[in-house]
């Protein structure tokens, strides 16, 4: 039943990590600049 | 060595005391303070008491870091050189990173676990990376810990949503991807009460989400879930039909409202649905069946065939095509076609010599043509093949039965 929502949770979340990691990146260096 | 520690402590204000562990009952340091500063503490504890100080860190429980990296099996080179070199950000990485590289699915609950701690340390270093804070909540999820997985996103969505007020409609253009990230950590958090059977709470999440985030089909998808289990199909259909104009390629939610429309009975708007589907994937031979059985429902069986024949086409491997040639067989003889329907049944047990139906249907259309001892030959083997597999049903039992008396 529950499969659909877990699938996009898994799905989702690793676009979420990658973009929330790239601003945290994005932003780190800006302040080291 | 403990007044080292000590002296640690004193230097960086935090309250690290010397604790027995369980396991090797050494004097290992408890950080009862988890602050920013704990790495720099427990750096400084390495360089007063040498490299085994990198074990002393911080924490909540009885067994000490050095059992646990015992546990986790032997270090690789590069994780010595993080201890030589005293690096704790190299060696939690590090560890991490090992745990990461096992597949998801050959990922267990020990190994989620060993994530767990790794990313928590991590998090502790890097307290402003709140992706750390993301991947966290994950695992939690993985380890159905869903109340703890909610305060990690509740944090990472507390921390995006700084400066951003009450009305979420009205963001910025410029802040588009803060609005997705927002949206789609609402849908996680969403996720974890869905998953819980909280529908209500779920609902309510996946209509945050939607605030921040109006063009998200994830979460119009996962909330049409929540609907369905609530019984609210019509509020699932309409949230389907919002994920489908956002994205009329998506093949999931053409799936799941059909599947909404048979349970209403709607079978016109399934056919509909499905005749998508098939537009969107050709070589999908489910879709040609699924469509199949819809025609079924509401008696157009020339309709029927044609679909079962293309997936008959569509399908690659010869023994899946068994049902298919079944169906049509089926729907051969509702057409008085019996001929065809024992051509069909050939065809099927070709593909799937052990496919007992295949023989009754056959065995059916040989009487209704007046071949009797070929229907039969054909009823005997249907039956032979059907205690065969009750046979093997309850030897497969039993030995389940047993195994379970052994765990006992």
């Amino acid at each position: 039943m529950n499969s659909l929502v877990e699938d996009i949770f898994f799905k989702s979340i690793q676009i979420i990590l990658s973009m929330a990691h790239a601003s945290y990146i994005a932003n780190r260096n800006w302040e080291a600049e | 060595m403990i007044s080292c520690h000590l002296k640690s402590c004193e230097l960086y204000g935090n309250s690290l005391v010397p604790n027995p562990c369980d396991t090797c009952h050494i004097k290992t340091i408890e950080c009862r303070y988890v602050t920013s500063y704990v790495a720099q503490a427990v750096k400084q504890a390495i360089c007063l008491s040498g490299s085994s100080g990198l074990f002393a860190r911080a924490t909540d429980e009885g067994i000490c870091s050095k059992c646990k990296v015992r546990e986790a099996g032997e270090l690789t080179p590069e994780e010595e050189i993080s201890i030589i070199s005293h690096d704790l950000r190299n060696y939690c990485s590090s560890r991490a990173c090992r745990y990461e590289l096992v597949g998801e699915m050959e990922k267990s609950k020990a190994v989620w676990e060993k994530l767990a701690y790794y990313y928590s340390k991590l998090l502790r270093i890097y307290s402003d990376d709140i992706s750390l804070c993301i991947k966290q909540g994950e695992i939690c999820v993985r380890l159905r810990k869903y109340e703890k997985a909610r305060e990690y996103y509740s944090k990472a969505i507390e921390y995006y949503s700084k400066g951003w007020g009450d009305e979420p409609g009205k963001t910025d253009p410029q802040q588009k991807s803060k609005a997705i990230i927002i949206s789609d950590l609402y849908v996680s958090l969403a996720s974890t009460y869905n998953l819980e059977k909280e529908f209500d709470k779920a609902i309510h999440g996946y209509s945050r989400a939607l605030e921040f985030n109006p063009q998200s089909s994830n979460a119009y998808i996962t909330r049409a879930r929540a609907y369905e289990s609530k019984r609210a199909y019509d509020k699932a259909i309409n949230d389907y039909s919002k994920a489908i104009e956002i994205n009329p390629q998506y093949k999931t939610p053409y799936i799941y409202r059909a599947e909404m429309y048979k349970r209403k009975r709607d079978y016109n708007n399934a056919i509909k649905d499905y005749s998508q589907l098939v537009i969107i994937s050709p070589d999908d031979s489910s879709k040609y069946s699924s469509r199949g059985s819809m025609y079924v429902k509401i008696k157009e069986y020339v309709k029927a065939i044609a679909d079962y024949s293309a997936a008959i086409k569509a399908v690659k491997h010869n023994s899946m095509k068994a049902p298919y040639y079944l169906n049509r067989a089926r729907l051969y003889i509702t057409l008085h076609r019996h001929d065809d329907a024992i051509e069909d049944c050939f065809m099927a047990i070709e593909a799937a010599p052990d496919f007992a139906e295949c023989y009754r249907i056959r065995s059916f259309a040989y009487r209704k043509i007046g071949r009797r001892d070929e229907a039969l030959l054909d009823w005997d083997k249907y039956q032979a093949i059907k205690k065969k597999q009750l046979l093997d049903e309850s030897e497969l039992l039993n030995k389940m039965k047993d195994s379970l008396k052994e765990r006992i």
